[in-house]
């Protein structure tokens, strides 16, 4: 679990926030993080862009955002950040690269996450 | 102090040292195998090993035994329970419960099991345990010795079963040997042995003296010598390990052994005498006797003079071989020798028939000097016998001191630890008995720790501190009762062991030689055959009056045996003969055969053989009367005769001269050139003995590592069977091949695509044809080569069938070299491509199954998805009655508290508010079976009393028991009230809704019980709650169904009401929380509900935050309270459930804003005591449902604290919040702390507002 939390914090994620946020609880953390792992919010946030349904859009960018600090999954939490200010202020022209961003960061998680599988 | 207490408690009760060599490892692994695991013993193995040669010994071990085998390491602290294995190259010694190693010169020969063996007993005493087993050699002999010296055990192997018998048979031989079996039973043995250690110590204390006056009777019967005054505590120690070895609780079983078994009495009586010696024992203190004593009995002793030493309990004889080889010392030394006469006695007759033998094992090399060995030892194959000198000077007898009379006239008495095993009676006995048998000024020499007692006027200290005293004939004896002899034991001395004589073969003598000599005795005169030295051979002939035998010693002398009055004539005869070379005849000489003189003649002849040789032979014939003579005949004339044997006699004596003076010239010279060759010799056998014992050494270290090799193999043998049965079932493909593509190995399996066969291996994988025509395998070979990256691939064989091929490298680890560092060996892993392994699954099936998978998951999702849309319409259509159903049943309670409404309209107000109470409940009841199955309702649980629940539940349900005109009893079983964590809401809501159940359908009259029965197991309050009713009971087919949802037991004339889900939510909360539910029933009898449920115990934080008494206000503000958390992300939402529960907050789970707003209401009043809303949810966003929850007619519903819970810190958030009723807000990641302060703050405040 440590060489896990070692690679996520080599990727950028502030680990030590997150597991101090459980009490410390290493285990419910490492939970929580797989069950983020398969939620696969961004699939419904690119459904929700290709249908140009930017509020429901916004609501799932907005809950990632919020659920990715929790984790302290800072690299998908600052990519979910942009694609919600790209949805609160209109800029919809920067919404495929902050997409991109995204799905990479997410990418990156998950390849860590199966990797190093506990 | 802990860890002082830790390590004592490790510490082993006894140590066993295990000493094996050749052939050792078999006879180990069996000991081990049957070796118990908890003896509280620690063993250690000191086992022959290569130096240069890294051990497996441990790791193969480490199989056999339940205990950690570990390598020793210096300084390492010895532990019970565990096995600890020699390293190469170096001696263990152990000191105290430490390990240490020492490494050994490789040069010399080394003997680490007796090295071992000395240590152990130095260090644990009678607590030292010594095995030996298989091995060649004679290593453990003399380490051995100290552990029997110490009273430990000693146990040997039998040398039947042992490999090599060398080392169990050289250790038997010693006599110091307890036990002598098999390693199986040897291992058995050592739980018992170690039991009877740790007893031993406190056995004694209650020794009975009635008991120990049996043993000595016993003892005196079968030995004949009375042990009452032999030192109690060495005969007690003796007793001790016998109980051990015989098995026997105490004092009194032994006892009764010993009555059974008159052989033990023999070993006990051979234990209690048995010595321990060696040569030269206290090696400086007979350094001190030859140069002060020994020198000195010699020099002032008469030529002629005996010297008489007396050597008293010698035991095996080693300390009177030691004395016999320091006087022959001193003799050399001194130049001079003297008549040694050394007596050597002892009561115990087997040391004295080993003592008589004078062999001994190669182990003396340790006591005795390389010098020493060479000049009074004979090396036998790996025995020494002492010189025949030495044996000569001593006598050796079994002898008991104070009865058989002593020896006298001594010059030195050696009584070397002896007085050791008597009372101080028997040695008042003893040196009264010396000073009868020593000579005035004659020597005592005692042993190191024994002294004179009263006797130290009769004898004075010479070398004090050496044991050595001289005799003072005249000195005052103290007056004691003395001991009478008895018969005397002398018939039992035994002599030197003659050394056998070589037989001459027997001459042969033919019967025609017998009649030649008849005829020749009878015929002729008298004649003799000499030889070259003048020695009679034979006679012929009546020479009686010519030959006699003179007094003295026996001769065959001519001249010796001839008359006197013959002799000159003889040797003149004989002389000219011999130097003529011819026949020559002396006549007329006088001689006097009768009275009257006579004339005989003497012819003297050589004589030839039968081919007419000459031989040493000269025959001389004495003819009397007038014989005819021939050939050179001369008148004998005495004076002439006599001048010329004079003058010849001179000429032989000149020549005997000159040659004697050459001869001994030329001997001084070979003398000289002998004594080098002799020096060198010794030299060169030394040399020769050390090679060998080297080689013998060396063979045993590469039997040892023969026998490792062998082990590891045999252990290949079985992983190779494991990988051929693997490769010959296993339903994968696999094919190995080298970096050049050629075939090394294959699956049967793989053949079915590849047309490979047996003699494939080897060929290269381009030669091969194979059925896949859409993959170049070729191609990707070459790729995995160079890259080393694994290929996975799917593709289809002409077959029609479907594979994943994988190539992946074939990489093999190969160690460095050996090296050094930080004492630790470190081994290069070093990883190399050796070519490829190519592994061809077969996915037909697979893939087929993967479809149907797909097709039935697409079938699922839509059942599900039709469930789902069936009971969010469910969800969604309460959630819209709920509302205007509350405000129906609220006006209408407003509308009857008016007193002016007729009795018809409050009549039919009252049916209203009936009907849409029961609406309302019929609703609940339907959103708590959403949220079952959407799976919102979390349980949490808090410490509490464990009856707290049943008392609450009572108290609900009393006065509604009684309304309904039933009897009603509660039972609590078995329950110690202690605290456990308890989810309270639940558990009440499934006990009430069960007994409710019971109220319902129960008729007046009737009665309803409620038993609650508690086992504590596992750290665990296990619950049955039973509800027991005699109601109308449940139809048969309604029980199979009774647990589902809108499921009723409708009979005619049934009355009752409900939507058919209290069961259900009943059952899905108790499987929630782990629990089950069972129901039995009968018509018209009722029904007996059993709910289990089980609760953790409480820890004594759980207890401490739910009783209340926490540190800060703040927690006890927070304690307890009910909080209602909405948020649509559920892992937010469970992180922070998590940190309320840490705080003894009880928390529910709403996920959307509607529903925020649906369980606030339905709830009722005061049921939360805070909101945690999150801002941007589904359905209804936090600010939307805020505002609703602030207008509900409910009385808490303005006042109930709400924190908005948002990732979005942006300006104007806080407006907003405040702007849709929110007390306060917090961003995410929600930090426990600040929500607590936030919370506790908010309450206060609460509180102080409605005060």
């Amino acid at each position: 679990m440590d060489v896990l939390f070692s690679e996520l914090k080599a990727w950028g994620a502030d680990t030590d926030s997150a597991v101090r946020l459980v009490l410390g609880d290493k285990g419910f953390y490492y939970e929580k993080l797989s069950e983020f792992g398969e939620l696969k919010e961004t699939e419904l946030l690119k459904e929700a862009l290709e249908d140009k349904d930017y509020n429901r859009a916004f609501r799932i960018a907005h809950d990632l955002k919020g659920v990715t600090v929790t984790l302290g999954l800072m690299p998908l939490h600052y990519a979910a950040a942009a694609v919600t200010e790209d949805l609160r202020e209109g800029h919809h022209e920067d919404l495929f690269r902050d997409m991109e961003i995204l799905l990479g960061e997410e990418a990156a998680f998950l390849k860590i996450l199966s990797r190093r599988a506990v | 102090m802990n860890t002082v207490h830790q390590s004592v408690s490790l510490k082993p009760s006894c140590v066993v040292g295990i000493g094996a060599s050749a052939g050792g490892l078999e006879a180990l692994q069996q000991f081990l195998t049957f070796l118990p695991s908890n003896t509280g013993m620690a063993f250690v193995i000191i086992q022959h090993l290569a130096p240069d040669h890294k051990s497996m010994l441990a790791g193969i071990l480490e199989k056999y035994s339940a205990m950690p085998v570990t390598e020793i390491r210096d300084g390492m602290t010895i532990e019970r329970n565990h096995v600890y294995m020699i390293p190469p190259r170096y001696n263990v010694e152990i000191e105290e419960d430490v390990l240490h190693l020492k490494e050994y010169d490789l040069g010399i020969i080394n003997h680490p099991i007796d090295i071992f063996f000395r240590s152990l007993a130095a260090a644990y005493e009678n607590r030292a345990v010594a095995v030996i087993l298989s091995g060649t050699g004679s290593d453990g002999t003399s380490g051995i010795r100290s552990i029997k010296e110490q009273n430990g055990v000693i146990i040997v192997q039998t040398p039947e079963s042992a490999k090599f018998d060398g080392m169990p048979r050289n250790a038997i031989a010693t006599g110091f040997v307890d036990m002598v079996q098999n390693p199986d039973s040897i291992a058995k043995e050592m739980a018992h042995i170690a039991a009877s250690i740790i007893e031993s110590n406190s056995r004694f204390l209650l020794s009975d003296q009635d008991l120990m006056s049996q043993i000595f009777s016993i003892l005196r019967n079968v030995t004949n010598i009375n042990y009452a005054y032999y030192k109690q505590t060495t005969i007690l120690r003796r007793i001790e390990r016998r109980l051990v070895i015989t098995h026997s609780r105490n004092l009194n079983e032994y006892v009764t052994y010993l009555n059974n078994n008159p052989e033990e009495a023999k070993t006990l009586a051979k234990e209690v005498l048995i010595g321990v010696t060696s040569f030269f024992r206290d090696s400086e203190y007979f350094d001190v006797l030859k140069e002060t004593v020994i020198k000195h009995i010699l020099r002032s002793s008469p030529r002629e003079k005996q010297i008489r030493v007396w050597v008293a309990g010698c035991s095996t004889g080693e300390e009177a071989y030691s004395i016999a080889i320091l006087f022959a010392e001193a003799m050399e030394e001194l130049g001079f020798r003297r008549d040694i006469k050394i007596f050597a006695t002892d009561l115990e007759s087997d040391s004295i028939a080993s003592a008589v033998r004078g062999v001994y094992s190669d182990n003396i090399i340790e006591d005795v000097s390389v010098t020493r060995l060479s000049k009074y030892f004979t090396r036998k194959g790996n025995k020494y016998v002492i010189h025949h000198d030495i044996r000569q000077m001593i006598i050796f007898a079994q002898h008991n001191i104070f009865q058989d009379p002593p020896f006298g006239r001594l010059d030195l008495i050696s009584c070397r630890n002896v007085l050791i095993y008597f009372q101080t009676v028997l040695q008042r006995n003893l040196f009264a008995i010396f000073h009868k048998a020593l000579n005035d000024q004659g020597y005592l020499f005692l042993g190191r720790s024994e002294s004179v007692i009263d006797y130290d006027e009769i004898f004075r200290g010479v070398c004090a501190n050496e044991k050595i005293f001289i005799h003072n004939i005249a000195g005052k004896a103290p007056v004691h009762e003395h001991f009478a002899y008895t018969m005397p034991s002398f018939e039992n001395m035994l002599e030197p062991i003659p050394i056998q004589e070589t037989e001459d073969d027997a001459e042969v003598k033919h019967k025609s030689a017998e009649l030649d000599t008849s005829v020749l005795e009878a015929l002729m005169p008298a004649c003799v055959l000499v030889n070259e030295k003048n020695e009679l051979v034979r006679s012929y002939g009546d020479c009686s009056q010519f030959l006699s035998i003179p007094s003295g010693d026996a001769t065959l002398d001519i001249f010796m045996l001839i008359r006197p009055d013959l002799r000159i004539a003889v040797s003149t005869v004989l002389k000219d003969s011999r130097e003529k070379d011819e026949k020559v005849s002396y006549e007329n000489v006088p001689v006097r055969l009768s009275e009257n003189p006579e004339h005989i003649a003497i012819v003297a002849q050589p004589i030839l053989d039968r081919h007419g040789l000459k031989t040493n032979f000269t025959g001389i014939a004495f003819l009397r009367g007038n014989a005819e003579l021939s050939g050179n005949v001369e008148e004998y004339r005495i004076d002439t005769a006599a001048s010329k044997r004079i003058s010849d006699l001179e000429q032989e004596l000149r020549l005997t001269k000159d040659d004697l003076r050459q001869t001994v010239t030329e001997l001084e010279s070979v003398n000289a050139e002998l004594q080098a060759a002799n020096e060198e010799l010794l030299t060169a056998n030394e040399e020769l003995q050390s090679s060998n014992e080297e080689l013998q050494s060396v063979n045993e270290e590469l039997y040892t590592v023969n026998s490792e090799y062998q082990s590891k193999v045999n252990e290949l043998a079985s992983v190779n069977d494991d990988m051929a049965n693997f490769l010959s079932t296993t339903l994968v493909g696999i094919l190995m091949v080298d970096k050049e593509l050629k075939i090394r190995k294959y699956t049967e399996y793989i053949s079915t695509e590849f047309n490979l066969a047996d003699q494939d291996i080897g060929r290269s994988l381009r030669y091969i044809t194979f059925n896949f025509t859409t993959v170049d395998l070729m191609q990707q070979c070459s790729q995995v080569l160079s890259t080393m990256d694994p290929i996975e691939q799917h593709c289809a064989s002409i077959a029609g069938k479907t594979y994943l091929i994988r190539i992946a490298p074939y990489l093999s680890q190969e160690g460095g070299k050996l090296e050094k560092a930080d004492g630790a060996d470190v081994r290069d892993q070093m990883t190399t491509l050796q070519g490829l392994v190519l592994t061809f699954v077969d996915t037909t099936k697979q893939i087929d199954d993967q479809e149907q998978i797909e097709e039935i998951a697409r079938a699922l999702r839509k059942a599900v998805r039709t469930g789902q849309e069936k009971e969010n319409f469910l969800s969604q259509m309460s959630h819209d009655m709920r509302t205007p159903m509350t405000a129906i049943s609220g006006l209408t309670e407003l509308t009857l508290k008016d007193a002016s409404i007729s009795d018809s309209v409050r009549d039919n107000l009252e049916k209203i508010k009936m009907s849409s109470d029961y609406l309302v409940g019929l609703i609940e009841e339907i959103l708590e079976t959403s949220r079952i199955n959407a799976g919102k309702i979390v349980i949490t649980s808090s410490a509490v009393r464990e009856e707290t629940v049943i008392g609450s539940v009572q108290t609900i349900i009393e006065e509604q028991m009684r309304s309904a005109g039933l009897h009603f009893s509660v039972n609590i079983s078995g329950s110690q009230n202690r605290y456990v964590l308890m989810d309270v809401p639940h558990v009440e809501r499934v006990l009430l809704n069960l007994l409710s159940n019971g109220i319902k359908y129960t008729p007046r009259g009737g009665e309803v019980s409620f038993n609650a029965e508690v086992r504590y197991a596992n750290n665990c309050a296990q619950y049955t709650y039973t509800i027991r009713d005699t109601g109308v009971g449940i139809t048969d087919s309604f029980k199979q169904k009774m647990f589902l949802p809108f499921e009723q037991d409708i009979r005619e004339g049934d009355l009752h009401d409900g939507a058919g889900l209290g069961l259900y939510i009943c059952r899905q909360l108790v499987e929630l929380m782990g629990g089950s539910i069972e129901c039995e029933s009968s018509i018209g009898k009722g029904s007996i509900f059993t709910v289990r449920l089980s609760y953790s115990l409480a820890t004594e934080e759980q207890i401490a935050l739910s009783a209340h008494r926490a540190e800060t206000y703040e927690d006890q503000v927070l304690y307890g309270k009910n909080i209602l958390v909405v948020d649509d992300n559920r892992i937010n939402a469970e992180v922070i459930i998590k940190n309320l529960n840490t705080k003894g907050i009880h928390a529910e789970l709403a996920s959307d804003g509607q529903e925020a707003v649906d369980m606030f209401l339905a709830r009722g009043p005061y049921h939360y005591q805070a909101i945690l809303m999150d801002l941007m949810m589904p359905v209804k966003s936090g600010e939307e449902a805020t505002t609703e929850i602030r207008h509900l007619p409910l009385e808490d519903a303005s006042t109930i604290p709400v924190i908005g819970l948002t990732a979005d810190v942006t300006e104007g958030v806080e407006e907003r919040c405040r702007e849709a009723g929110m007390n306060s807000f917090i961003s995410k990641p929600v930090e426990s702390e600040k929500l607590f302060y936030m919370l506790a703050e908010l309450f206060q405040k609460k509180e102080q507002g409605e005060q």
